[in-house]
């Protein structure tokens, strides 16, 4: 048993209990990313017959020259960009709060996390609601500090800054409660030390809590990314089954979906997977190198 | 002096904050109770002159939101204990058991993690289309019945357990099988509700899938419904509202019940994976 | 069961021998501990013996029956781990009769058998505690009595003692020298104290640098080392160990010259240095500077200069204070010669069993 090795049998039986976990991710998972692959470079399909006649890089000529798709990726990056640095700024500032409440803290806890738990169709119903250009909340408060109201759903360039606190106010939870795990983990002795050494409390800050949490930061920024570039339901929600006014909310994903569920244009909206993908990677590549640098594990 | 300035400071901050995460949900229910010409009232009315119970009543029956609830249902529940069951097993295969192409696997696994799901749909949906499955449960749950990030968080516990009371138990005469099931299991108990809360929360909540592989009214999970309920309310929000609570209620107190669970779960998966 | 070991080898990486040629008997019934410094392959060993390890080449034995190929279930042995390895979801009741539950053994009939296994470990009152709620020493006993809950061949216990406490361990140990008795059953424990070894094992198996040093009673582990370093091991204050040089024209009278001139290293256990002839036999008389002399509680020891080297002696105590230089006796018992390459070549003869 100890230093046991693999063995025919050993391995038989292994693969058994592997078996129906295998079976529904190679042919759910593992084939329909190989799949999707080769589906952005057929250029003649025939998504009735699933006959392919032709294959090529046209369908990213077409991406590259679709000036929608253009939109679509600047919206997203626009998104990310709004959505991710304020996040994790945001959830920080919230978790150092909260790691100081002692008197009810499990009831705050609860309360800034329950957004993660909603459904974002339902949520977003009522985002929609709040954004009411006439009767919404939203308005109501700018009313009240003497701002002019907006026409957050139907202007747009207003609808992306919708969706984005919208975003924001949902997404917050799931990062504090990850820095808050973060900043119990950091052992007191490193602030008593910093104390002992004369740092005060905004030296203790920068010095032992900044770069202990920085695992954490990194994390939550690089989740933060991936979901973001995904993000699809909000903007089907909130707009009511359309990418915003004026095509402002259509994002990479929302695209893929256009062309393959209203359009049926399947290679294209693969070829949009993969550029999805590779951005993804890229920036991930990014904050890594980035990381590499700031982040002291 | 100045400690207790603080000490009141950081909890106006707090529950202000607290206060504006709560206004959507507060809103929500407020206007899900009003009268239809209550909702448009400038100023907003917070608190209803009288309850309107009945708008419940009434959009739950302007579309068929018991079908749908009972689809979600049987959605969450099915697609939640098979994926529990084979994440389970493949967990133990990759924690305890000797097998040919064990890191392979493993790194592909890991490897599949990075690519976005979203590319995955128009693949699947063929697959499913050749199979016949569109617009049957089969579509809804059988591509979720595998998930690596259960998998990952229970290989995670499994192998946190000792491996000598694998060893002990092996001893004692329990086969694999039985070592699973009546130990391994019952020792990782937190792990797998936490993994089971996020499974059935993410299952609930999802919408883009069973918005594609739906067609029929009959099929829609109450997400889709919700969704399509908006075309049909028009501006009846008080109904939309009402709508909306009932379909968030359930994570909610599944939330309320199990926040330990969930809070544990997600930092042992969200830590380390 | 009687245990036996023909010429076992383990490699753990096929290249590098961990356990090379072990031959061995344990006799059925004993309780025999295997001691040794970490690393020196006692925990391997017991894991052969259990089965959860397969021995690279060679044949293992219980009674006459040859276990080699046969995994640690078939070979029926209970099992003590260092962690106590409870399962922590189980009561104490249903710890102790996880094994008759995976025979299939009814409900009311293991029940039955844990109450009384509990009873012979004396935990009978802990049976409804869950393993957490229990004391280390508590833990101990359901493990024990779990692993005996199968009637197992043999009793094996991987350092049962190190993580208690030290007056918990040495009630530990008595219990676990009762618990042998009273069931007969055949017992291995591993442990690295030789405290513990010395006082309850009928044997003892010396192990390091994978290979058996000695195996033999507790006394004559103590009273006639086979090599210099078991007699190193052995014993507490630590053996004098001098170049036999130092010594060599002292022992001209007492040691046959054929043996005296292949000796390479003396070693004097503390009580073999005594201030007078007490006519038990004596190996030598040394005149030598007295250094220091200490005393702690029921101990004193002294240090000797002789040739420039130090001895140590636990005898002195009766010595004035003022006493700086004297002639001290050797015994007989207690005095060991060994060769160049650490063998046994003089010595320990009058305790032949």
């Amino acid at each position: 048993m100890i230093n046991e090795k693999p063995t025919l049998k050993s391995s038989l039986k292994a693969y058994l209990y592997l078996l129906p976990m295998l079976v529904i991710s190679l042919t759910f998972n593992i084939w329909p990313i190989i799949s999707s692959f080769l589906m952005s470079l057929y250029t003649k399909y025939n998504f009735y017959t699933d006959k392919v006649d032709a294959m090529g890089f046209d369908n990213f000529v077409y991406l590259w020259n679709d000036p929608d798709f253009h939109l679509a990726v600047r919206n997203t990056l626009v998104f990310v960009a709004g959505v991710v640095p304020v996040t994790v700024i945001l959830s920080l500032i919230i978790a150092l709060l909260l790691n100081q409440v002692k008197w009810l803290s499990g009831f705050f806890r609860t309360v800034y996390f329950l957004p993660f738990v909603t459904s974002t169709v339902a949520i977003a119903m009522v985002w929609n609601w709040i954004y009411h250009s006439d009767y919404g909340l939203m308005n109501y408060f700018m009313g009240l500090v003497g701002l002019h109201p907006i026409n957050w759903l139907t202007d747009p360039h207003w609808s992306l800054l919708a969706l984005i606190i919208m975003s924001i106010w949902k997404n917050l939870g799931f990062n504090i409660i990850l820095f808050l795990v973060g900043l119990n983990n950091i052992d007191k002795g490193y602030y008593q030390a910093a104390e002992i050494d004369g740092a005060n409390a905004w030296q203790r800050f920068w010095n032992v809590t900044i770069p202990m949490i920085s695992p954490i930061t990194f994390l939550v920024s690089v989740n933060g990314v991936i979901g973001s570039f995904k993000v699809f339901d909000q903007i089907f929600a909130l707009f009511q089954g359309q990418p915003g006014p004026a095509n402002a909310d259509l994002t990479i994903v929302y695209y893929l979906y256009q062309k393959f569920y209203t359009e049926y244009k399947y290679p294209i909206a693969a070829a949009s997977g993969v550029i999805l993908f590779f951005l993804i990677l890229l920036v991930t590549l990014v904050q890594l190198w980035y990381s590499r640098k700031h982040v002291h594990y | 002096m100045a400690k207790k300035i603080s000490r009141i400071l950081l909890y106006v901050i707090v529950t202000l904050g607290a206060i504006t995460m709560l206004i959507p949900f507060l809103w929500m229910v407020s206007t899900s109770l009003k009268t239809s010409p209550e909702t448009i009232k400038i100023p907003p009315v917070w608190i209803p002159k009288v309850l309107q119970w009945h708008n419940y009543v009434e959009a739950f029956n302007a579309a068929p939101f018991a079908r749908y609830f009972i689809n979600s249902v049987i959605v969450t529940v099915v697609t939640t204990v098979g994926q529990l069951f084979t994440s389970i097993l493949a967990a133990f295969a990759f924690s305890r058991l000797h097998f040919w192409g064990k890191n392979l696997l493993f790194m592909l696994f890991l490897g599949t993690m990075m690519i976005p799901g979203e590319m995955l749909i128009i693949p699947n949906f063929v697959t499913l289309s050749k199979i016949g499955l569109i617009d049957h449960y089969g579509a809804l749950i059988v591509p979720w019945l595998a998930s690596f990030f259960t998998v990952f968080t229970l290989r995670q516990a499994f192998q946190s357990t000792p491996e000598q009371i694998y060893y002990a138990a092996k001893m004692d005469g329990a086969t694999d099988w039985k070592y699973l099931w009546t130990v391994l299991v019952p020792m990782s108990k937190s792990t797998i509700t936490a993994v089971t809360v996020l499974s059935v929360i993410g299952s609930w909540n999802s919408f883009m899938w069973p918005l594609i592989v739906t067609n029929s009214e009959n099929m829609r999970t109450l997400p889709v419904g919700l969704q399509a309920f908006t075309t049909d309310a028009g501006t009846q929000y008080q109904l939309l509202m009402a709508a909306s609570t009932f379909v968030i209620i359930p994570m909610v107190i599944v939330y309320i019940f199990l926040q330990k669970y969930i809070i544990a779960g997600i930092s042992k998966a969200g830590l380390k994976g | 069961m009687k245990v036996t070991f023909k010429d076992v080898t383990l490699s753990y990486d096929g290249k590098k021998d961990t356990l090379k040629n072990l031959n061995f008997t344990i006799p059925d019934g004993a309780l025999v501990s295997l001691l040794g410094p970490s690393g020196g392959g006692k925990t391997t060993t017991l894991n052969l013996i259990s089965g959860l390890l397969p021995a690279t080449s060679g044949h293992i034995y219980f009674g006459d029956e040859d276990v080699t190929k046969k995994d640690a279930l078939a070979r029926k042995v209970g099992m003590v781990f260092q962690n106590y390895s409870l399962y922590p979801h189980l009561t104490v009741r249903d710890n102790i009769a996880f094994p008759l539950k995976m025979q299939k053994v009814s409900k009311a009939e293991r029940y039955k058998r844990a109450e009384e296994l509990a009873k012979l470990v004396h935990v009978d009152d802990q049976l409804d505690k869950k393993p957490a709620g229990l004391s280390g020493g508590q833990q101990q006993r359901v493990a024990i009595a779990r692993a005996l809950a199968k009637s197992p061949s043999l009793l094996l216990l991987d350092e049962p003692l190190s993580n208690l406490d030290a007056r918990l361990r040495i009630e530990m140990r008595q219990e676990i020298r009762r618990i042998q008795q009273e069931t007969g059953v055949t017992t291995i424990f591993v442990t690295h104290d030789q405290d513990e070894a010395l006082h309850i094992s009928d044997h003892i198996m010396v192990l390091s640098f994978g290979s058996i040093q000695q195996f033999s009673t507790p006394a004559e582990l103590y009273e006639r080392p086979s090599n210099l370093f078991v007699a190193k091991f052995i014993g507490e204050p630590v053996i004098n160990s001098v170049p036999a040089d130092v010594l060599r024209a002292d022992l001209v009278e007492s040691v046959p010259a054929s043996v005296l001139a292949q000796a390479h290293t003396v070693g004097i256990r503390s009580e073999a240095i005594v201030p007078f002839d007490n006519g038990q036999g004596m190996v030598a008389k040394i005149h030598a500077t007295l250094q220091q002399s200490q005393k702690y509680g029921r101990e004193s020891t002294a240090y000797l200069t002789y040739n420039g080297q130090q001895l140590l002696s636990t005898e002195l105590a009766g010595l004035p204070a003022s006493q700086t230089e004297g002639d001290f006796f050797l015994t007989k018992a207690g005095f060991f010669l060994f060769n160049e390459q650490g063998a046994l070549i003089f010595g320990g003869e009058a305790h032949d069993k």
